[in-house]
């Protein structure tokens, strides 16, 4: 066996020897046999003729040698290729079409599900990820306190171990400015519990980080240290000053690893008992202080089951001994790497609806491609009852159709595999404009591409080998006489009006749902919040991360504002520790006046913020009743708060909340309402209403601290000088995120944003799809119709009644699938509301809309073909051909 | 003269032929065709287009081997010689052959039982 195939590789590889030996083998043969005829007394060329005919036909039978040889197939492919090269460059239209299908369809599936693939699905790049968990909280937010987490950490008998981390920013001092960046404070044992190497270098470890304050160590980010020290390992032990103090180089990150959050860039990693350092305040031992997020790796063997069951057992205990703090708490294992469930489950609703959608285009996409070669079968039924008439076989022009279909798809699936993956480099170099260092890595997903390649080359070759065997079928004289398989003419049709009708549907729906996103954005950018007023100026600065006591803070803060405040341009300026839309919100509990309970979940959640006076009024955000904040509302004046509408709700009693009072703790002084606001979004843009206070700077400080400026002139501009008049103060305070104050909050739009981009190029895919199959089935109509219409225009048919006749039908598919679209997108409204919370396809102007752009684009589609039928001439059309 | 017939229209009858033909020493293409005609005593003409793609096969089959030589008019041809699968199968399809030759006489002499 082995021997016969290097024989066959040896014919393949010397074709040509093999070739000349053959000719030479035979020419040798008539030679002998021509000398056996001339000793038989012919004359020398008689002799010739008569070897000749004994031969045979020399063609034959070196074609049948080839055939012994196993080298006739390897011919009939290039033959095939030939042909459907020939096919190809013969219909150029049918070519792009279809290879634009196959590429678009394709790519955009393939691009959408590797991103897809990139966060929902890859593993953390660490050491054995499946048995990594994130444990979540059953409160609003995924963390625990540090304490809770190391009692969980000690008590528990099924994990490895356990790591606590939680992303900060940090000030790191470059040259004479200082910086802020993001970086992660981590227990000790991080690096080591998820099998992370160093690429230079060491990490700290757990015995490293147990004594307060005692491990000024750093570990950098690979993008970092190529990035900032120019990949130099003697960077390793030299210091480099974070928050005012100098922390030791121990180590570079693998190049791989970028934290425990996808998409999150961290650029260091600090032990995390250097926490009231980099944070500037101590949550370590606060119990209610819930921001430490938490990994933990199971113990080999362990179920799941067992090690929630230990953790629910933890849990209970925690709450019974704690019961003012965690009273009710639970614990889950979840997924890592989106911030435990609070980020899986609206990524995985908006990730489904996205999918959901590209994989309409891909079923668009098959579809448009079946009825292209359903229609070319269709065409070419004479020319393949020729072949098969002069000897062709079946298997050998099915096999050519086969090749053509493959060819298209090798082309149409290269072309579809640089798109996806031009755009995939594109969005893993895409760094938002946010507050937060994101970035995703995708890698193009080899499995995806072939399974959506496949799928639609499935689609394209079923649909063309199915009419193809029918087509085979026909009579052969009737196929070369008429030009078109006739008898089974109807049958196809109604395959391919199937196949244009859900064309037409699917594009209705993405057209909708393309719509709806745009609609949804718009209205995102239209919902009325203080901070994306175009006059405020924003600039954030931090004092934690400088060395300032309390005190110093608050008199640098004040001096801030006289600064501000003296700008020519700045009509007004506050100070804040953060603006509704940030990413940025703090919480607090409170509870009514005449509380019993003082446990967690019998509080009242609200948001907290710490405002200067004319802090409202720079926002613009107007009282609605009471009275605003002055530097008199300080630390030995009474409590006072403002609130929203919500909160009064919430928290306070029926009728005028002025002078009503509420507590922060059981024990904590009462607070006195003095100020009421609308409510308006303040995390999210569909959020129901949240509630909120607002508090006294002098009686709630604050080291993070925006301050918001009004101005008439540029908010840009104006940001700029108000970083310089913080700089000229103290260089040493890191200023950042300086801009307007609508830049600071873009993160909000950011869902909103990429739905529109994405739905939008969806639906222009589908539109793109539709129309070419409106168009190919109305010049087919026409094609079909000719001799018909001739007739009747030589019998004085109007042209007017001609197009109708031959485009009626057709009209009437088109428009019954652009409605069945408009009812899908319909029935996918909750689907399509995942991906654009504020737009909906239920809306009557949508549907109209779509429905329009879907008629339009028919009878723009259908224009050319109808202005061909309608100069139909009618003798040559007659005559036919 | 009795006409000579073609070869007997059984499958693998000109394989077996063209094997026994040259295991009786190397032959070019037509020199098969002469020994075979030969061995025959002019019994069996040999198709002569029909030859090359059998040899081919034979080849491919590894039963055959070949080399370019020089033939006794002193032209290049090329030569085949019998492997050592080739022989083995010659032997076994002779004696097939044999055997269902002798059945077939058996078979065709019977008369009828009276």
């Amino acid at each position: 066996m082995l021997a016969r195939i290097r024989r066959w590789l040896r014919a393949v590889r010397r074709r040509q020897e093999w070739e000349r030996d053959l000719a030479d083998e035979l020419a040798g043969h008539l030679a002998e046999r021509a000398d056996h005829w001339v000793r038989r007394g012919l004359t020398q060329a008689d002799a010739v003729r008569r070897a000749r005919l004994e031969l045979g036909s020399r063609e034959h039978y070196r074609e049948e040698a080839r055939t012994s040889s196993g080298l006739r197939w390897l011919d009939e492919i290039r033959q095939d290729l030939r042909y459907a090269w020939r096919g190809m460059r013969r219909s150029p239209g049918f070519v792009l079409v279809a290879v634009s299908s196959l590429a678009l369809g394709v790519g955009a599936n393939t691009v959408v599900l590797s991103v897809v693939d990139s966060i929902l699905f890859r593993p953390l790049p660490i050491s054995r990820p499946d048995e990594v968990h994130f444990i979540q909280t059953s409160y609003s937010f995924p963390s625990l306190s540090f304490p809770n987490f190391r009692d969980l950490r000690a008590r528990n008998t099924t994990f490895a171990g356990m790591t606590g981390f939680r992303m900060s920013q940090m000030a790191v001092a470059a040259g004479s400015e200082t910086e802020r960046v993001w970086g992660y404070l981590v227990t000790g044992n991080y690096f080591e519990l998820l099998g992370v190497r160093p690429a230079v270098g060491r990490f700290f470890t757990d015995a490293e980080d147990q004594a307060p304050l005692a491990a000024p160590w750093a570990v950098l980010s690979h993008a970092t240290w190529r990035s900032r020290f120019g990949s130099d390992s003697t960077v390793i032990g030299r210091a480099i000053p974070v928050n005012g103090r100098e922390y030791t180089i121990l180590g570079v990150a693998e190049p791989g690893f970028s934290g425990t959050e996808i998409g999150f860039r961290p650029e260091l990693w600090v032990p995390m008992s250097m926490q009231p350092e980099i944070e500037g305040w101590s949550w370590l031992e606060d119990r209610d202080s819930w921001n430490t997020l938490v990994l933990g790796r199971l113990n080999a063997g362990v179920t799941l089951d067992r090690a929630g069951a230990d953790l629910a057992a933890i849990a209970a205990e925690l709450a019974r001994e704690f019961p003012q703090v965690n009273q009710d708490l639970e614990i889950r294992l979840v997924r890592p790497g989106l911030f435990g469930e609070s980020g899986r489950r609206p990524v995985t609703a908006f990730a489904g609806g996205v999918m959901a959608l590209a994989a309409l285009v891909l079923v668009a996409a098959c579809a448009n491609l079946a009825s292209l070669f359903a229609a070319r079968v269709v065409d070419r039924a004479r020319e393949l009852a020729v072949r098969m008439a002069i000897g062709a076989g079946k298997g050998r022009v099915m096999r050519q159709l086969l090749t053509e279909t493959l060819a298209l798809g090798v082309i149409g699936g290269g072309i579809g595999w640089f798109l996806a993956q031009t755009l995939v480099a594109g969005i893993s170099r895409w760094r938002p404009v946010l507050p937060i260092p994101m970035q995703l890595s995708v890698d193009l997903s080899w499995r995806v591409f072939a399974a959506a390649l496949a799928a639609t080359l499935l689609a394209a070759f079923g649909s063309g080998l199915l009419p193809a065997r029918l087509a085979i079928g026909v009579d052969l004289n009737r196929a070369i006489k008429s030009g078109t398989g006739a008898p089974r003419a109807s049958r196809r049709w109604s395959l391919r009006e199937g196949l244009l009708a859900v064309q037409v549907a699917l594009a209705a729906a993405l057209v909708t749902a393309c719509l709806a996103s745009i609609q949804g954005l718009t209205r995102a950018l239209a919902i009325p919040s203080p901070s994306t007023d175009p006059g405020v100026a924003a600039v954030k600065f931090d004092l934690a991360l400088t060395r300032m006591t309390p005190e110093r803070g608050a008199v640098f803060q004040r001096h801030v504002v006289e600064a501000v405040a003296r700008l020519p341009s700045v009509d007004l300026v506050g100070l804040g520790n953060s603006i509704p839309l940030h990413l940025d919100q703090w919480h607090n509990t409170v509870f009514p006046i005449d509380a019993v309970d003082f446990g967690q979940s019998a509080g009242i959640a609200a948001n907290d913020f710490r405002i200067s006076p004319h802090y409202l009024d720079a926002l613009r955000i107007p009282l609605v009743a009471g009275r605003g904040f002055t530097w008199h509302d300080n630390a030995e004046a009474p409590r006072v708060a403002i609130v929203n509408r919500r909160f009064a709700e919430l928290a306070l009693k029926p009728g005028d909340p002025i002078g009503q009072r509420f507590r922060y703790a059981e024990k904590s002084p009462p607070v006195e309402v003095v100020g009421l606001i609308e409510n308006f979004p303040l995390e999210s843009l569909t959020e129901p209403p949240r509630a909120a206070i607002f508090r006294p700077l002098g009686q709630a400080p604050t080291s993070g601290t925006v301050a918001v400026a009004r101005t008439t002139g540029s908010a840009q501009a104006v940001a700029g000088e108000i970083r310089r008049a913080i700089r000229a103060i103290d260089p040493s305070v890191p200023v950042f995120e300086v801009g307007a104050a609508k830049d600071l909050v873009r993160m909000v739009f950011l869902p909103a944003r990429i739905a529109t981009v994405t739905l939008s190029a969806f639906g222009l895919l589908a539109i793109m799809l539709a129309v070419t199959g409106v168009n190919g089935m109305a010049a087919y109509v026409v094609t079909q119709g000719t001799r018909d219409a001739g007739i009747r225009m030589a019998l004085g048919a109007q042209p007017g009644a001609l197009v109708r006749s031959l485009f009626g039908r057709l009209a009437l598919i088109v428009g019954t699938a652009a409605a069945s679209g408009l009812v899908l997108a319909v029935a996918a409204s909750r689907l399509i509301r995942n991906v654009v919370p504020q737009g909906s396809p239920n809306d009557p102007m949508i549907l109209v809309t779509s429905a329009g752009a879907i008629a339009l684009l028919g009878l723009a589609a259908a224009a050319a073909p109808a202005r061909r039928a309608v100069a139909i001439d009618p003798l040559s059309a007659v005559r036919g051909d | 003269m009795e006409s000579p017939a073609g070869a007997p229209n059984l499958p693998g009858t000109l394989d077996l032929l063209i094997l026994k033909a040259v295991s009786l020493g190397p032959l070019h293409g037509y020199g098969v065709l002469l020994r075979i005609e030969q061995l025959s005593r002019g019994g069996f003409l040999i198709e002569q287009g029909a030859l090359y793609p059998a040899l081919y096969r034979l080849i491919h089959q590894g039963l055959l081997d070949s080399e370019w030589g020089v033939s006794e008019n002193n032209r290049r041809a090329r030569f085949y010689r019998l492997t050592a699968a080739g022989r083995r199968r010659l032997r076994s399809e002779t004696e097939s052959w044999n055997r269902v030759a002798a059945t077939m006489a058996t078979v065709l002499a019977a008369t009828a039982e009276r």
